[in-house]
């Protein structure tokens, strides 16, 4: 078996026997970048030798009886607007063309601490909004892999990295996740650091990231977030908040018919299914999402704006400016708005393990000139919720279907749990997809 | 929410917009602003009591 096939949990497993080193796992994966990378485009920058310097260090480490976390020797993509120190990270912008930060993320010294391998750095849209990137879906070659974390959700799905770093302001992790047919996982907001990502949206802003299995996500956070802890477990299947409503209203038949069929087999291993109702605040979850967006992302560039709002993209660049128009009282009220949201579905959440919904609208649109609707996934992010997407199924062309879960605030590790459950019943295969070229 | 409204504020924003940037660069962007002006609409028009806070510091357990 190629070491590239292997799932997180495997390789580590495996390292830990003696049976795989870091070296030859890291030689596999940049050999199947190779390959495939051709027909995914899912990388800016992958530096082989600094990738291989990091391998042989960790690979000798682990010949010593060192390991530093189960992510020690474990290769990982990073999204391009995560500070890389002495690598370029252009944050999929012309205005950081040639721009090689001078310290590292949080994430990525905590990543280099727990003795994971940078194995490079992922296309992103335009500094994470909608300016899409060149990167296609290994399902089929011809259709967006989502954004604006396209290039960790594609590489991840096609086996050139077991686990891939995003950012998540709309619906940036879970959506390409689900396009590409992989767990994605965005955190309850800044349960991750967000230090030296490159901000879109300040309030909005989350760590998330992509592997091929939920264990394999739980790793990741565990490692990352050691102090977390579980919350009562009953051993029992879980309690599920079905959200219809909007859900059902703007879902493609395909999607609900699938979202349908994954429920029903949740349903009939024993998971305690209730058809929620909507609170009335919910409604405006679009649109102060919106206002609060377009304010924050048109501060963050309103410096660079001003000199250079032609090196921008068009729909960056018309999105700040409609951004500039937006009152001061506007965007408070938005954020008042906002509370009530938030506590209105966090009392709706009581009584459950988590809440459920179709991970996006619909499945990958074809063509690359945009990357699909994050509508199901921001208002989870409006409101900083833990969520997961859980692949689910295959719609009549091929293209997978995801199964979205919406957690307690800070019940990540518990929501997780649920994830495994779900992952397990709905039985998604998971080893690397071969990219179909239609 | 009146519908003559909406269109009124939106009207309001675009003349804005062609006084600071022009008429190109509105017609370029007009999607984007008729948008997002529709959803400054839409929020102004959500009734709130006075001593509803905005969330300055997101905690999304203590909303």
């Amino acid at each position: 078996m190629e070491p590239y096939t292997l799932s997180l949990a495997e390789a580590a497993r495996l390292m830990r026997n003696g049976m795989l080193t870091p070296t030859r796992l890291t030689e596999s994966l940049l050999d199947r970048i190779d390959e495939l990378e051709p027909m995914v485009e899912a990388w800016v920058t992958v530096d082989r030798e600094k990738v291989m310097d990091a391998a042989e260090e960790a690979t000798r480490e682990a010949a010593d009886g060192v390991f530093r976390s189960p992510l020690h020797g474990i290769p990982v993509g990073v999204k391009d607007i995560y500070y890389t120190e002495g690598t370029l990270t252009t944050m999929g912008s012309p205005l950081f063309a040639g721009f090689v930060p001078d310290h590292d993320a949080d994430i990525i010294k905590g990543l280099k601490r727990a003795g994971a391998i940078v194995l490079g750095k992922t296309e992103t849209t335009e500094f994470a909004l909608h300016d899409p990137a060149p990167t296609r879906n290994p399902w089929n070659t011809r259709h967006t892999p989502g954004g604006s974390s396209s290039g960790s959700a594609a590489a991840v799905s096609c086996g050139m990295a077991p686990l891939a770093f995003g950012s998540q302001t709309g619906g940036s992790v879970v959506r390409p996740a689900s396009y590409c047919g992989v767990v994605g996982y965005k955190c309850t907001y800044d349960l991750l650091s967000r230090g030296g990502v490159y901000p879109l949206s300040w309030s909005l802003d989350h760590i998330g990231f992509m592997t091929r299995t939920v264990e394999d996500a739980l790793i990741t956070l565990r490692t990352l977030r050691p102090d977390l802890s579980d919350g009562p477990q009953t051993g029992k299947p879980p309690r599920l908040g079905l959200l219809s409503g909007y859900f059902k209203e703007n879902a493609s038949e395909e999607v609900w018919l699938g979202f349908e069929k994954a429920v029903g087999k949740l349903w009939g291993e024993g998971a305690q299914v209730v058809d929620m109702k909507l609170p009335e605040s919910f409604r405006m979850a679009p649109s102060v999402h919106r206002v609060i967006m377009a304010v924050e992302t048109a501060a963050a560039h309103e410096d660079s704006f001003r000199e250079r709002a032609d090196e921008y993209r068009d729909y960056l660049k018309g999105f700040i400016s409609s951004g500039l128009l937006v009152p001061a009282t506007a965007y408070l009220r938005a954020q008042r708005i906002r509370g009530q949201i938030i506590g209105d579905m966090i009392r709706l959440l009581e009584g459950y393990d988590c809440l459920i919904s179709p991970s996006t609208q619909d499945t990958a649109p074809e063509g690359l000139h945009w990357t699909g609707t994050p509508s199901f996934n921001s208002p989870w992010s409006l409101m900083g919720l833990p969520t997961v997407t859980v692949p689910s199924g295959l719609n009549g062309e091929g293209l997978p279907l995801g199964l979205q879960l919406i957690g307690w605030p800070y019940g990540d590790i518990d929501l997780f749990r649920v994830a495994a459950w779900c992952e397990k019943v709905l039985e998604f295969p998971n080893e690397p997809k071969q990219p179909h070229i239609p | 929410m009146s519908g003559d409204g909406e269109k009124e504020y939106i009207r309001m924003v675009a003349e804005t917009a062609r006084a600071l940037w022009g008429e190109e660069t509105v017609k370029q962007f007009m999607d984007h602003i008729e948008r997002t002006a529709k959803a400054v609409y839409e929020v102004g028009s959500y009734p709130l009591e006075a001593s509803v806070e905005p969330v300055t510091k997101m905690r999304p357990e203590a909303a």
